[in-house]
């Protein structure tokens, strides 16, 4: 009798605290705590921009000009908003590029703002996804122009966009073309449990006029 | 002593009692209450006067019967059976000061044949000890300063038989346990064993005040004998005590000091508490002293409170002043006063403070059972028992994070995931998309609990070898997260749109020029335009989320779920058609609906009943003018009257040249301006005819829609009301209506357009008054009559007409439709016979090699007229059938009188002639033609990529047409495999398909060689 109901009372509490911590808000309460939270968010945001330099807003607040390196950031979407440091104003339209942020994981933009809003370069970054059994993560990606042709490791994967690609967790070099457009190769690392996001931008050749 | 005289009498049935030590007045209670039950009881003691008292006092209450010492061993041996043993060890010990070592051997053997005839008789045995000597031993334990006890001392004998009971019962594994007495307070006890609470006792019977050693902080354990022996039955009975050492006194500590106040309060004579000098070494080791489980945890309840039992301690010693105390009123005087060492809480008093101690105790309880689990009979924490409970813990733990918390969470989250999109379609529904946005965040943030709790749950899948479950339900869960995500951005996005559809009101109807409203709606236009970006991200994430769901494999999970799953990835396979083309139309409606400058549309109402080019007779127009969100013009007419004024006007128009020879006729109107089967240019042709109307009419678009658009919503809502109608306007009456009022027509006469504006009015009244379900009835309607071309759009906006071109909703006459024969009719019989006509094309593809294809194309039309009559009757048809431009045509048929023109236009050959049916009869017609590639081509249908041949054969459905069976059939070389054939049933080198022909249709078909 006393270990059935001493049972009875363990089992009680577990239930009670598996209740209890349905609602608790941790990740709302680990980002309260100081130092703790940098400790758990573990993210960056990596800006760089080729061929000069650009002031980098996140969610309206500065951060100086690039490179530049933000950490420890909580999860969540922030708005990135690139501006290039020219002399002629409106010259080189602003970039807004929207971002996700998941908890050890890190963002990277890499790009060059041309004139009337041409960009090129490419945005990366993760996404919570499913855990397979295999070591296994997801690819996305969109392109400007569309259609363009994606390589990984110099075999033709499909046309952009890629939706959702199961690839096994590990490097790879991702190279995107198009006719008519400068092509752009950079590093991606796939991970585990994970949707890797990329929107990759290419800048048009300009077209040579022959008499 | 021989007793088989006990033997003889024990009743096999009666449970026996054996009752050690048993004169004193706690065995006797116990002994009259075993009797009262029905039991036999047998007192085992020494022979004396007093023992020989109690059991004449026991014998008249029923089966008792006494023994002495010596005979035990021999009862023991020839009694039948013995269920309980009472062995009181405390009354001898109390009424020792020390043994001699015979004493000592003696007392110890007969505890160790008590515990043999428990083990024999397999009965329970309670040895009965003090709380005081077992203080007094922890005293000597813990304080140096004092001597070590001598060996026959009650202290060393108490702590003997409790050490050879506790080995003998893990041994043996016997039923007993070790219950220790507080000290005895009574009516009938003047033997009280603590020293200090007998000397406060005495001195309140007999001195005007008390005296109190030290502090007074020493504690007492004290028990009314009442409450003793109920408790000694209770604990002896219960199975729960078995093993156990068990304090029975009252579950508080008393000290010295709070027991001179009671006593205080008590006996109004006491006048003061005199404090003297103390042997502090001892007061030391009583405030570390921590006694065994009360008796309380096994369900023992103190029935007589302190004051009752000091009452009758005191009458115990002096009657008459008992009786002067009970008496009494009650001391008001007396202080209450706090001490550190009071241990019980005065909540217990108040109803609040029963209750919280009610819901709290199991809680404490265990608390307190732990921590007297962990302490070992010497008080010391046990570092065995230390380490079973640091594994319990973490056992525990484990338990909690790998099971309870992942399965109640996951259950918990799924609950509140149902509610949460079940309040989000409801605010959906009412157009509250703000409170839709916030049920869907949460609903994400119960998914993504789901997710991690399905994560915990990964040991469980792998023991059950449900790997495949556990990758495709993790999946199907991300693929929610992405929906809601995207779902909720959506929802955010599009709180302006919603705002305009709730909240817009008309300015204008049809037929009333008068605007009744000035409100605009651009705000929210603007902010939609602002929230593009928004809008983008949905998509992307909806994107994402239905590729995910449409990879989950439905058998991987349990057979009750599979239904739902696959209804899932139907409703998901629907959405996927529709988040592109919605995304772009979203972007496009700010500028559509005049955000910064009025957009005026033409509106073409077409009559398929009477086949033209571009869906059928142009019957009505209407001129809609919006600016900011708001209506600014509205007009419907009937296009007659349009052609009226332009011929008071004095205007003609010239009709193209392949229309004059085709219909023999040199004048063109609006009513014909639908010739050229290709919509951009018709619907410029239309605009024109406007403008010489109007010279300031400027379109920014041009949209046509034919009647069986204006059926679907009618079908939709189960009919409208239009004012001047006697009966509702119904989707099967609307056909009889129209001919009705086309044969009372005359030119000039605005009946038709009256009803054309009274149903568009009450489609308008309809159309702001849905809600969110309506609409989306509304949007199913309008993107099957888009794909089904009963609309067609053609729009000045670059960017909505690129979408519109692309989705082919502009009826753009695309290149890529010219590796199909394209047949456009043309109904010229002022009749509507085409409500009663069927086709049947059928097309054979010869594919000879890459650049050699053989074309035979055969349409049937049969004409169900059954009378000349109106609106039945012959078919007679302009057909015009398209080819590629260098098609060699092997042979025509069909036409009247074999008569037909071949001409060129916009890049392709024309065939056109008579290709009439009369009623009640069939008629075919056929056109056989090479495709030949030439090294000057462009284009052709066979495109080489290496080993790679493609062949992309899209069929052009002309507007207004409805089902038109197709047979199709492509023949391929014997070398070439067919790796990509796009649904067409393969057979050999044969490629066949059969189909409804309601929208245009695209095979991408692709082989490569053998």
């Amino acid at each position: 009798m006393n270990i059935i109901k001493t049972a009875t009372i363990v089992g009680v509490i577990l239930i009670l605290f598996s209740v209890a911590s349905y609602f608790i808000p941790y990740e709302q309460l680990i980002n309260q705590l100081p130092y703790v939270k940098d400790f758990y968010n573990n993210t960056s945001i990596t800006v760089n921009s080729k061929n000069g330099k650009a002031v980098i807003s996140i969610n309206g607040q500065g951060y100086g000009e690039t490179p530049v390196n933000v950490h420890d950031l909580a999860a969540g979407d922030y708005d990135v908003l690139i501006t290039r440091v020219s002399t002629s104003t409106d010259f080189y339209p602003p970039k807004s590029v929207r971002i996700t942020l998941e908890r050890g994981t890190e963002a990277v933009i890499d790009m060059e703002l041309g004139p009337e809003g041409i960009t090129s370069g490419y945005t990366l970054y993760y996404t919570k996804s499913s855990q397979t059994s295999s070591s296994e993560g997801f690819m996305t990606i969109s392109s400007d122009p569309t259609d363009s042709n994606v390589y990984l490791d110099d075999n033709l994967l499909q046309k952009a966009p890629i939706n959702a690609l199961k690839l096994s967790a590990k490097n790879y070099q991702l190279k995107v073309t198009h006719d008519g457009y400068e092509a752009i190769t950079f590093p991606i690392i796939v991970r585990n449990g994970y949707n890797l996001n990329i929107v990759a931008s290419l800048y048009p050749i300009p077209t040579v006029l022959t008499k | 002593m021989k007793n088989p005289s006990i033997r003889r009498k024990v009743d096999p049935n009666a449970p026996v009692s054996l009752l050690v030590h048993g004169s004193n007045p706690l065995s006797i209670d116990i002994a009259k209450a075993l009797i009262e039950q029905g039991g036999t009881v047998i007192l085992v003691d020494h022979f004396n006067a007093q023992s020989k008292q109690y059991i004449t006092q026991l014998k008249e209450h029923g089966q008792a019967d006494f023994i002495d010492f010596k005979g035990l061993p021999d009862l023991l041996n020839h009694l039948p059976r013995v269920d309980y043993i009472f062995y009181f060890l405390h009354d001898y010990l109390s009424n020792s000061k020390d043994f001699s070592s015979k004493d000592f051997l003696e007392e110890t053997n007969h505890l160790n044949e008590a515990l043999k005839g428990t083990k024999r008789f397999d009965s329970k045995l309670s040895l009965l000890t003090t709380i005081k000597l077992n203080q007094d031993l922890s005293a000597h334990v813990l304080n140096s300063n004092l001597s070590t006890p001598s060996p026959y001392s009650p202290i060393e004998l108490q702590k003997y038989c409790e050490t050879l009971t506790a080995e003998t019962r893990d041994k043996q594994q016997i039923n007993a346990r070790i219950i220790r007495l507080g000290a005895l307070l009574g009516p009938e006890n003047q033997n009280i064993t603590d020293e200090t609470v007998s000397r406060l006792v005495s001195e309140a019977v007999n001195k005007p005040y008390l005296n109190i050693y030290g502090e007074g902080l020493d504690i007492h354990y004290l028990i009314h004998t009442s409450d003793a022996s109920y408790g000694i039955l209770k604990l002896t009975f219960s199975n729960r005590t078995e093993g156990e050492v068990i304090s029975l006194a009252n579950n508080h500590d008393y000290t010295t000091l709070s027991l001179a106040y009671k006593l205080l309060e008590l006996n109004p004579e006491i006048t003061e508490i005199k404090f003297q000098p103390s042997d502090e070494s001892r007061s030391i080791v009583f405030d570390q002293y921590v006694p065994a489980t009360n008796a309380s945890q096994f369900g023992w309840v103190q029935k007589y409170s302190l004051e009752q039992t000091l009452i009758e301690a005191i009458t115990a010693f002096h009657p008459e002043k008992g009786k002067r105390i009970l008496e009494a009123p009650t001391r008001n005087q007396a202080p209450e006063q706090q001490e550190d060492t009071l241990k019980k809480s005065e909540t217990h008093n108040t109803i609040l403070g029963n209750m919280v101690a009610i819901m709290t105790s199991p809680f404490t309880n265990t608390y307190n059972g732990i921590r007297n689990w962990l302490k070992t009979e010497r008080e010391a924490v046990s570092p065995k028992r230390f380490a079973t409970l640091l594994v319990g813990i973490i056992v525990l733990t484990a338990l909690f994070y790998f099971v309870f918390m992942p399965i109640i969470g996951f259950g918990l989250g799924s609950l509140y995931l149902y509610r949460n999109t079940k309040q989000a379609v409801e605010s959906f529904n009412s157009f509250d998309f703000k409170g839709a946005s916030a049920h869907l965040d949460q609903a994400k943030y119960n998914t993504n609990r789901n997710s991690h709790y399905l994560n915990q749950m990964t040991w469980l899948f792998k023991a059950t070898n449900s790997q495949d479950l556990y990758d495709n339900s993790s999946q199907l869960l991300f693929a929610s997260e992405y929906a809601l995500s995207g779902a909720s951005t959506l929802t955010k996005s599009l709180e302006p749109l919603a705002s305009y559809a709730k909240e817009f009101q008309p300015s204008l109807d049809f037929g009333n020029t008068t605007p009744a409203s000035s409100r605009e709606y651009r705000i929210y236009l603007k902010e939609l335009q602002e929230n593009l970006s928004g809008i983008d991200r949905a998509s992307y994430n909806l994107t994402i989320a239905t590729e995910l769901l449409s990879k989950v494999d439905v058998a991987a999970f349990p057979k009750l779920l599979q239904p739902h799953l696959t209804q899932l990835k139907l409703a998901n396979e629907s959405i996927i058609s529709q988040v592109g083309p919605s995304q772009q139309i979203l972007s496009l409606i700010p500028d559509l609906l005049g955000v910064d400058s009025r957009q005026t549309y033409l509106v073409l109402l077409q009559n398929p009943g009477e086949l033209r080019s571009t869906g059928g007779w142009l019957s009505s127009y209407a001129i809609v003018g919006i600016e900011g969100g708001q209506i600014r013009e509205l007009k419907v007419d009937d296009v007659y009257n349009a052609e009226g004024q332009l011929k008071i006007a004095k205007k003609t128009f010239a009709a193209p040249k392949d229309m004059q020879t085709a219909l023999d006729m040199t004048n063109w109107s609006m009513s014909l301006s639908n010739w050229n089967p290709n919509f951009p240019d018709s619907a410029r042709t239309a605009e024109y005819f406007l403008n010489q109307l109007d010279s300031g009419s400027e379109f920014s678009g041009v949209i046509t829609l034919d009647t069986e658009v204006i059926k679907m919503l009618l079908d939709k809502w189960g009919g409208l009301q239009v004012a001047g109608e006697s009966e509702p306007i119904t989707a099967s009456n609307l056909d009889q209506k129209i001919f009705q009022l086309h044969s009372q027509f005359t030119p000039g006469q605005s009946v038709k357009s009256t009803f054309l504006a009274n149903l568009a009015n009450e489609t308008l009244k309809k159309l702001f008054t849905l809600d969110f379900t309506g609409y989306k009835d509304i949007a199913d309607v309008l993107f099957k009559s888009l794909n089904e071309k009963h609309i067609l759009v053609f729009s000045k906006n670059p960017d909505a007409k690129k979408f519109f071109e692309k989705s082919m909703w502009a009826g753009v006459l695309d290149d890529k439709y010219q590796w199909a024969p394209m047949p456009v009719e043309w109904n010229w019989g002022a009749n509507k016979a085409n409500l009663y006509l069927e086709r049947n094309h059928t097309l054979q593809v010869n594919i000879i090699d890459e650049t050699h294809l053989e074309y035979d194309y055969t349409l049937f039309i049969q004409n169900k007229s059954t009378s000349k009559i109106y609106p039945q009757g012959d078919y007679e048809n302009y057909f015009r059938i398209y080819l590629p431009l260098n098609a060699e045509v092997a042979s025509v048929k069909g036409y009247l009188d074999n008569n037909y023109t071949i001409y060129r236009e916009r890049g392709q050959k024309v065939i056109g002639g008579w290709f009439n049916v009369p009623a009640k009869t069939t008629k075919s017609f056929q056109v056989k033609y090479r495709l030949t590639k030439r090294e000057s081509d462009l284009k052709f249908p066979i495109v080489k990529d290496g080993e790679q041949k493609s062949f992309d054969l899209s069929i052009f459905k002309q507007p207004g047409t409805f089902n038109d069976v197709y047979d199709l059939s492509l023949i391929y070389p014997d070398t070439w495999d067919a790796k990509q054939h796009d649904g067409l049933t393969r057979a050999v080198n044969t490629l066949t398909a059969r189909f409804n022909l309601s929208t245009d249709k695209t095979f991408n078909l692709n082989w490569t060689q053998k």
